[in-house]
C-alpha cells in the first residue's frame, strides 16, 4: 500500500476480504484491523523523514486457527514493542492525549514481533481465537 | 461516519455516532463533534451503539473533548459500545476516565445537575 493515511480504508477493506474468505470470527478480524490501523498510522505519522513517496508492504497469512499480519516499512528504525506505553492515567485532567495505539497493539494481538532488516522495519502481529467479549464468562 | 444530535429532557445532549471511527471516520466528524462537545459547559451522552470500529484516533477525539468539557464544568459519558469497542476502550483505560453506561436512564442520571448553566 502507498504509505499514506488516506490509504488506510483500502487496507482495512483488503483485510476484511481476507477475513471473509477464511470466515474469521468477528473478534479476530476486529483485533487484526485494529493492529493494522494503529501500526500503519504510527509508521506514516512518525516514520518518514522526507516528503517523498513511501510504500508499506502488508502480508496476511493463516496457519491453523492463527492469522498473522506482517507490516514492512522503510521508515526510521522504530520498535513499537520496545517503546514504553504511557502509564494509565488516574484522572481525566492528567490523561495524555495519545500513546494509545501501542498499548492497543500489545494488548489486542496475541503475539507481536519486531525485526529491523535490510534497512526496513518488519512488525508481525498474530491473532488467535479468543472468547468473544460480552458473551458471558465460560465456566 | 454519521453523527446525529438530539436533546433529552433536562438539557442533556444525546450524540449518536455510527460507522467506523477509524482515521477517515474520525476526520469526518472531528470538527463538528469538538465544537458541539468542547465549546461550552454541557452534559453529553455519546451513544456508541452504531460504532462498529474504534481506533486510537477516535479515542483521542473522545478523550480531548471530555477533558475540555470537564474543564468547563461539563461532563461526558459513553453509552452502549459494541462488545469489541468496549473491549478496546477498557484496554486503553478510557472507560476509567469517561464512564461507560449500557442504559440511557442511568447515563442521564449520572449527568443530573451538570446540564448547561
Amino acid at each position: 500500500m502507498p504509505g499514506r493515511l488516506d490509504q488506510l480504508g483500502a487496507a482495512s477493506a483488503w483485510l476484511a476480504r481476507f477475513a471473509d474468505t477464511l470466515a474469521l470470527p468477528h473478534e479476530m478480524r476486529y483485533r487484526l484491523d485494529l493492529g493494522l490501523n494503529e501500526a500503519v498510522t504510527n509508521v506514516v505519522s512518525y516514520g518518514y523523514r522526507d516528503a517523498g513517496e513511501h510504500a508499506i508492504r502488508l502480508r496476511l497469512s493463516a496457519d491453523g486457527d492463527a492469522v498473522t499480519l506482517e507490516i514492512e516499512d522503510d521508515g526510521v528504525p522504530f520498535d513499537p514493542l520496545a517503546a514504553t506505553p504511557p502509564a494509565r492515567p488516574a484522572s481525566l485532567a492528567e490523561a495524555p492525549i495519545g500513546g494509545l495505539g501501542i498499548r492497543l497493539i500489545r494488548a489486542m494481538l496475541d503475539e507481536c514481533r519486531y525485526r529491523r532488516e535490510d534497512g526496513r522495519n518488519r512488525l508481525t502481529m498474530t491473532a488467535r481465537p479468543r472468547p468473544s467479549p460480552g458473551l458471558g464468562q465460560t465456566p | 461516519m454519521q453523527m446525529n444530535v438530539s436533546e433529552i429532557d433536562g438539557g442533556i445532549q444525546h450524540i449518536r455516532l455510527s460507522g467506523r471511527m477509524d482515521m477517515a471516520g474520525t476526520q469526518a466528524i472531528d470538527l463538528r463533534f469538538t465544537v458541539l462537545t468542547a465549546s461550552r459547559r454541557a452534559a453529553i451522552v455519546v451513544d456508541l451503539a452504531g460504532v462498529s470500529f474504534l481506533a486510537s484516533i477516535g479515542m483521542r477525539t473522545l478523550l480531548s473533548s471530555a477533558k475540555a468539557l470537564a474543564m468547563k464544568g461539563g461532563r461526558m459519558v459513553l453509552l452502549n459500545p459494541q462488545p469489541m469497542v468496549a473491549d478496546a476502550l477498557s484496554t486503553a483505560g478510557i472507560d476509567t476516565l469517561i464512564p461507560v453506561y449500557t442504559d440511557l436512564g442511568a447515563a442521564c442520571q449520572a449527568l443530573a445537575g451538570v446540564a448547561a448553566g
